[in-house]
């Protein structure tokens, strides 16, 4: 890592660090100041993250996709931004903040314990189709983690809305079940791209390897998702409870492979 | 009365509800098959301790590997039944849609919504139905006081292709399972191989590799290129197929840039070195003469060459020779000071000798020579033929961008009438949605102040 992406990177933790913080107090305390120091530092730590990335990718010549610390810092920024667009649009969403801070500081740290060496692209990268795939890999992973939060946000304010007798809040319901949507979409160019991709390099366009049968179980269990909402009605508690539990399977997906053979291996000892 | 309970397990079959039940049951086996990694690549003392620990996770590494799982007749039936029932699903959907002509989708006014406002007089409409127009409606009627329109006519027709594409994705995936043929062939700079099974290995699929006209395949100007660390950044060859000795297609293949010769694809896979090698005995005898494929990683890597008299020369090629602390290393991967370390050992298993021979020069030890004249690369190559490839790409575009557009185009549906009172008019909405109630709301409440903002 050059120091100036080491510099952009550790300032963007800095500040999401404060977010969280921030926005903590905020909702907590209801803080005007704690408000003004979200609307602060929230945006500067996203420019910042992407400063940090594209420095990387001036760096090393290629968008930073390759090996666990450029896609963790991708594909955090994905989670941070995807979030930020849907907080802007609905403020409603905008008490779950803490929770998708969390998540992206999470997903970074988890990147960070992977060395961060920067090195060429690789020739099996060199693909247009790279592009297309990781692109649309990020979309889908930041829809379905976004959707997950605000199906949390949602199974909070529908509890209260019990308690309270008042009316659940329907608005982020449909929000979640539209970021599945969405997520469902750029699931399904990301493993049809991957596939073709596979094929040039292969000769196979699939062969149940874990990624590709954990990528399968995500697009069939998001379907699942969309065909209950859409098709057969499913919504509030249940849909957002289901979106919660879908996330699982996103969360092996991309981080998770390695550690089930871990889990495994730890059997042995 | 079979007619009966036939058409009822064919409603059952098209349900809604059993469709989504398939796709629980697929992912549900899929997912406990990926808890456990294959088997096959754990040593087996491992597996033992595996099975003192957890029998029933081996039992499930045993039997529920995906591969087997999905290949097996049981599972094929779930997407064959996905299929019919999406097809039966699909033609019942589109009859209606013929039915239904112009007017909105059933759906449509699925969850319903109202807004009544005045604006200013005259009010004739016309900003209303551009403010429709833009965002998508198609007005199905208007008059001087009413504008009635529909969206989603699109979105429907995205998720019919939506369906299709998933038709011909899974109809591609089993076309597959059974039309597949791979195989690897490796071939060094300057020889000629036949374009045949019998050259090839790790050969799967039933053989149905029947190339239409016999040929063969050979390499030319094999290009590898290093990063300063060393590291193989890019690497591309000349790939011939030749007839009789002509050339009849020729083209530079690398890593994601294939080659296809009579709908196989031929793809290079992987590369190593292949240094030109001759061996004399004491007796003057040539033993070898010819090129040895030696692997890249990790060099100093040993292999061994087996003679017509039982003996072997073991080598190990450093690409970029040099010593560390005594011991023999390589630099990086790049060819930049080949040598080549080898042990002859005689048909008994004796070492009879030893030595080190850069590239260009010659070595003889106790009277056996070993000659190192040239350094040239191989490629290993993948050939694969697969007509479900075909399906499953069309198959993925239609479905993206079928998807495409039922996201952008939803099923919903617009009244609006007005009525002129004392200087304002007061305007009536009567909407209704298929999906997404809420976002809905706001979207009408949005169209209600741009058309309050323009008709003042
Ligand atoms: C027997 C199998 C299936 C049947 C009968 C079926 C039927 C349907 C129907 C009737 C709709 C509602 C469309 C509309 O009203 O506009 C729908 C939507 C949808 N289905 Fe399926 N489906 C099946 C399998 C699948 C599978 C395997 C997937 C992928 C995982 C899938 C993904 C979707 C999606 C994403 C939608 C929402 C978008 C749209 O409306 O097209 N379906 N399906």
């Amino acid at each position: 890592m050059k120091p100036l992406e080491g510099a952009f990177l550790w300032g963007s933790i800095a500040l999401y660090v404060a977010t969280f913080v921030a926005s903590m107090l905020s909702s907590l305390f209801r803080s005007p100041r704690a408000r003004t120091a979200v609307a602060w530092c929230w945006p500067a730590a996203l420019g910042l993250h992407l400063a940090a990335g594209l420095t990387r990718w001036t760096a090393t010549g290629h968008a930073p996709v390759m090996y666990a610390y450029e896609n963790s810092l991708s594909g955090s920024f994905f989670v941070g931004l995807i979030f930020f667009f849907v907080a802007r649009r609905w403020a409603q969403a905008l008490r779950a903040l803490p929770v998708a801070v969390a998540a992206v500081l999470l997903i970074l740290g988890n990147g960070l314990m992977s060395p961060a060496r920067l090195s060429p692209l690789e020739p099996p990268f060199r693909s247009a189709w790279l592009v297309v795939h990781v692109l649309f890999a990020w979309v889908a992973f930041g829809s379905f983690l976004v959707a997950s939060v605000i199906a949390g946000l949602y199974l909070r304010g529908e509890r209260r809305a019990r308690l309270e007798g008042s009316a659940a809040p329907a608005i982020l319901d449909d929000i979640c079940g539209r970021l599945i949507t969405l997520g469902f979409a750029g699931d399904t160019v990301m493993i049809a791209s991957g596939a073709i991709w596979a094929h040039g390099l292969w000769g196979r366009y699939w062969a149940w390897d874990p990624v590709e049968t954990w990528s399968f179980i995500t697009w069939l269990i998001y379907g699942v998702n969309i065909h209950l909402r859409f098709t057969l009605g499913w919504k509030g508690r249940k849909a957002a409870l289901l979106a919660l539990f879908s996330v699982i399977t996103v969360v092996v997906t991309f981080f998770g492979i390695g550690v089930v053979s871990e889990v495994h291996t730890q059997l042995l000892r | 009365m079979i007619g009966v309970r036939a058409r009822k397990a064919l409603f059952v079959l098209a349900s809604r509800r059993f469709a989504v039940l398939t796709m629980v049951t697929m992912a549900g086996v899929l997912s406990l098959s990926a808890l456990v990694p294959d088997l096959d690549t754990l040593e087996p003392s491992r597996v033992d301790d595996l099975l003192r620990a957890s029998p029933l996770l081996v039992w499930i590494g045993r039997h529920l590997r995906p591969r087997d799982i999905v290949g097996s007749p049981l599972f094929l039936l779930l997407p064959l039944y996905l299929c019919a029932g999406i097809g039966y699903s699909l033609l019942q959907r589109v009859r209606a849609e013929r039915k239904r002509g112009r007017g909105p989708s059933p759906g449509a006014d699925r969850f319903r919504t109202e807004r009544r406002f005045q604006v200013a007089a005259p009010f004739d409409g016309i900003s209303l139905e551009r403010q429709l127009r833009r965002e998508g409606y198609e007005v199905i009627s208007s008059g001087p006081d009413h504008v009635d329109a529909a969206r989603g006519r699109r979105g429907f027709w995205g998720s019919i292709a939506f369906h299709v594409g998933l038709i011909l994705i899974l109809i591609g995936v089993i076309a597959s399972i059974w039309t597949r043929f791979g195989g690897e062939v490796m071939l060094a700079e300057g020889f000629r191989i036949p374009f045949a099974v019998r050259s090839m290995f790790n050969v799967s699929g039933k053989s149905r590799f029947t190339a239409r006209v016999p040929s063969e395949i050979a390499i030319r100007d094999f290009t590898a290129e290093y990063s300063p660390a060393g590291t193989p950044s890019d690497y591309a060859v000349i790939l011939s197929v030749q007839r009789g000795g002509d050339v009849v297609k020729e083209q530079q293949v690398r890593v994601n840039q294939a080659f296809w010769w009579d709908s196989y694809q031929i793809t290079l896979h992987r590369y190593g070195f292949a240094p030109a090698l001759t061996a004399s005995g004491p007796d003057g005898r040539v033993r070898l003469d010819g090129v040895a494929m030696l692997q890249l990683l990790p060099p100093g890597r040993e292999d061994a060459l087996r003679l017509e008299d039982g003996s072997r020369i073991v080598v190990r090629l450093y690409p970029d020779f040099v010593r560390i602390r005594g011991e023999p290393a390589s630099r990086t991967l790049a060819p930049v000071r080949p040598v080549l370390l080898f042990r002859w050992v005689d048909e008994k298993g004796r070492e009879v000798a030893a030595g080190s021979v850069e590239r260009g020069a010659r070595t003889a030890i106790n009277g056996y020579t070993v000659a190192f004249p040239s350094l040239r690369y191989w490629g290993g190559f993948i050939v694969a033929r697969d007509l479900g490839l075909w399906l499953f790409v069309v198959g993925s575009l239609l479905g993206s961008i079928g998807l495409a557009f039922r996201i952008v185009f939803p099923d919903q549906l617009i009244r609006t009438s007005w009525q002129p009172g004392g200087g304002a008019v007061e305007v009536r909405i009567r909407a209704g949605t298929r999906f997404f109630p809420a976002l809905h709301e706001e979207q009408l409440d949005r169209l209600v102040s741009r058309v309050r903002m323009e008709g003042r």
